[in-house]
């Protein structure tokens, strides 16, 4: 248990949403429903804050829930009948108003690069590679042992540049 | 927020690979601040509500009726504006440990039994509210298209309907939320689903049975951040 004082509801939203956003949609979460997963993020935030221990960080706390949500979500039937775990197309007409062309494409380049994974080492890689957490900490987000982390990495590395490779090798 | 162990990363890798350029975009790639200040909007007053205490709180000396006030504003923050989880029966992740079900005593049982028989809904509105979902609201092929037919309402519509109900027409209120109970034994807005039902039974002056629903939230859910809300719409 750390002394430091808990923050409120607000300040860990202040801080942490916009990050929690781009969480979910890495973890394959289409761009329409991240909304209302990130709003299921914060009500579990507020109702389970002040039986946090503070036994982890705050921040693997707090993503540890979010990839909780976003692997429940993708186990409920309506999901699994219509949406893959990665969303083949974008939703560019919400899309377009605020993003670019460029943004467009990099971002469905990124969402099929990480779609060759599966949930477990797709996990690993977006808190690894795309958020910034050590391994430790993204074992402890995972509740996995630390040499699985690092496992699922390499062969999540391996598995991408494969993809690489091949689409390289497939173009004219 | 590296150690000594750990492989370097990908975009930090001099000169990146294509792999590093894909994975630095995408640490680029954030909502908008547009979109955060909606997300802030729809969760409301549960940005500045106070956490679930650990020990149940005591019952303030304040007004029921300003406390029935604040049910209704962190009810429409959770369940009308905007949570629209467009889901069906499923269970409710937590904080990362604990198993949906191995938090849930026994009481809990009692929150997910079918409730008795219910008259069906008489209608379904469309969520086309303010209440209603950013992605609901925007969808304009089905606000433009009357002749299709309705889905079910979601699991916060549902709720949203009840708590609308609340005030004018309690019995029914009640029926919604019992609908929910049956439609959604896990659902992820179980406890507000509960805080509205007992506030309906005591309107109906049904006052042993909001006390007995009461308890069963209690037991099932100590600590929630509801339980002040809960012991103010009971009867003592």
């Amino acid at each position: 248990m750390t002394d430091e004082p808990r923050p409120s509801v607000r300040q860990i939203f202040d801080e942490h949403a916009r990050y929690i956003w781009r969480t979910l949609r890495h973890l394959g979460i289409p761009e329409a429903d991240a909304p209302d997963l990130c709003q299921e993020v914060f009500v579990i935030v507020h109702r389970r804050l002040s039986s946090f221990e503070g036994r982890s960080s705050l921040r693997t706390w707090l993503y540890g829930i979010c990839i909780r949500v976003a692997s429940e979500h993708r186990r409920r039937p309506h999901v699994r009948k219509e949406t893959p775990l990665s969303e083949p197309a974008l939703e560019v007409h919400e899309r377009q108003e605020t993003a670019p062309d460029s943004t467009l494409e990099r971002r469905s380049a990124v969402e099929h690069m990480l779609s060759v994974l599966d949930e477990d080492k797709r996990q690993v890689v977006v808190l690894y590679e795309i958020e910034g957490f050590s391994m430790k900490e993204v074992a402890e987000v995972l509740e996995c042992p630390l040499q699985t982390a690092y496992s699922r990495l390499h062969a999540a590395r391996a598995l991408m540049l494969a993809a690489l490779n091949a689409e390289k090798g497939a173009e004219p | 927020m590296n150690e000594p162990d750990d492989p370097q990363r990908l975009a930090d890798a001099a000169p990146r690979s294509p792999l590093g350029e894909l994975f630095a975009s995408a640490a680029r790639d954030l909502p908008s601040d547009e979109q955060i200040a909606r997300l802030a909007a729809q969760l409301g007053p549960t940005l500045d509500a106070p956490s679930a205490p650990q020990a149940s709180a005591s019952a303030s000396g304040a007004s029921g009726l300003v406390k029935l006030g604040v049910v209704a504003g962190a009810l429409a923050a959770l369940v009308g504006a905007g949570l629209a989880l467009r889901h069906s029966s499923h269970t409710a992740p937590d904080a990362p440990t604990p198993a949906p079900n191995a938090t849930a005593p026994s009481a809990s049982a009692v929150l997910t039994q079918p409730p008795a028989p219910v008259a069906p809904l008489p209608v379904i509105e469309p969520a086309t509210s303010a209440g209603a979902s950013p992605s609901a609201a925007s969808d304009s092929t089905s606000a433009k298209s009357p002749a299709v037919p309705l889905k079910a309402p979601s699991e916060a519509a549902l709720l949203e309907q009840a708590r609308r109900a609340l005030n004018t027409s309690p019995s029914y209120a009640l029926q919604l939320a019992n609908q929910h109970r049956a439609r959604f034994p896990h659902g992820v807005l179980t406890q507000e689903r509960e805080v509205i039902a007992i506030e309906a039974l005591r309107k109906l002056n049904r006052g042993s049975e909001a006390e007995q629903r009461a308890t069963g939230f209690s037991k099932a859910f100590p600590g929630s951040a509801h339980q002040r809300m809960v012991d103010e719409a009971s009867p003592k």
